[in-house]
């Protein structure tokens, strides 16, 4: 009973394998299976909207049909989020979206990789966005950025306290995006491979795990969907405090 | 050639700009599907307030490391943390709750 142990665990869809190794000034920068499933991922994302636009006419064929339909999506989803000023990042929300929408999704095929299942991924993609926006707010607002973290009307004896647990707070923002995506999309892929486990184990009773894994990979495709989705409209509510620091 | 710009450009320019003016107007009336937002908002709301303590007591921890006052500014800073994903939570679930009215009034106005 060395199922976690084998090879073909339920943890083994996570590992990192080095196709190209690569070593510079003793940092490991191998070209690995994640890279590889990101430059599928930006290929695929690239291919499917230049085809998509290449001959844009004014009634849409399907594939334009799906890329107007992404657009509109997250434009939607940003104009409603972020206000009219957001609008002008939509290209960066929009790049966000694709991007995690397609690892998610990819990493429901079979004998993929999820790249959106790697911590060091996700955190790095919120570190970027955060610390983007935080700028961002900076050079907009100056020194009244800085009014995020002291809400107005509060009495100034609270003030001090109030503003360490608002800065936590504000810290909690890249640490509860990334670990949200990851969480989601590491538990759900390992839920998927341990019944997949049970189906080959019970013989005969096998079915029942097997239903199983059919409704789960039901909704892991919905999780993937709604992963993409929750990363974007908190990267698009994030976006409207730099422009509003005012709480 | 005068400075002015040509009457087509002119009504190209003011065609372009009512057509931008649409597109950044006000928000439509479009709510995400219902029970994708109830499912996602459970998720959101843990995670929230879960991501609080962690980086509380992270700091706290770091902090104790670096003034070798072990373990009382984590005891501390976990309290704030605490009190910060608590905030973080109650922000969260505000604003779940007034997009869920909103989308209840907008369906009641299109049902009524």
């Amino acid at each position: 009973m060395a199922a976690g142990g084998e090879a073909h665990g339920p943890l083994h869809q996570f590992e990192i394998q080095r196709l190209i190794p690569l070593e510079v000034g003793g940092i490991d920068i191998s070209f690995t299976n994640s890279a590889l499933w990101m430059v599928i991922i930006v290929a695929l994302a690239t291919v499917f909207f230049l085809t998509a636009t290449a001959r844009a006419a004014l009634v849409p064929g399907r594939l334009q049909s799906v890329a107007e339909l992404s657009y509109e999506f997250v434009a939607g989803l940003l104009r409603d989020n972020a206000g009219k000023e957001g609008m002008k990042y939509f290209p960066f929300i929009f790049t966000i979206f694709i991007f995690v929408l397609l690892a998610n999704m990819l990493g429901m095929v079979p004998y993929s990789f999820t790249v959106t299942s790697h911590l060091a991924v996700t955190a790095t993609m919120s570190l970027i966005i955060i610390l983007g926006i935080t700028v961002l707010g900076l050079v907009k607002h100056g020194f009244g950025f800085f009014h995020v973290f002291l809400p107005s009307g509060v009495p100034l004896w609270l003030a001090p306290l109030l503003i360490v647990i608002e800065v936590i707070s504000y810290l909690t923002r890249p640490v509860s995006l990334a670990v949200r995506l990851f969480a989601n999309m590491m538990a759900g892929h390992t839920t998927l491979k341990v019944f997949a486990g049970f189906v080959v184990a019970l013989g005969v009773a096998g079915v029942v795990p097997l239903l199983f894994v059919v409704a789960l990979t039901a909704l892991e495709v919905l999780i993937a969907f709604l992963q993409a989705y929750i990363f974007t409209i908190l990267t698009c509510i994030y976006l409207h405090d730099a422009f509003h620091p005012h709480h | 050639m005068a400075d002015e710009p040509l009457p087509s450009l002119a009504d190209l320019d003011r065609r372009l700009k009512e057509a931008r003016d649409e597109v950044l107007g006000p928000p439509e009336p479009e709510a995400p599907s219902r029970t994708s937002n109830a499912f996602g908002s459970a998720m959101r709301l843990g995670v929230e307030f879960a991501s609080g303590f962690v980086v509380g007591g992270l700091i706290g921890w770091a902090l104790d490391q670096w003034f070798g006052s072990r373990p009382w500014l984590m005891v501390v800073f976990f309290l704030l943390g605490a009190a910060a994903g608590t905030l973080n939570l109650i922000r969260s679930a505000r604003r779940l709750q007034a997009e869920a009215e909103a989308s209840e009034e907008q369906d009641s106005s299109t049902r009524g």
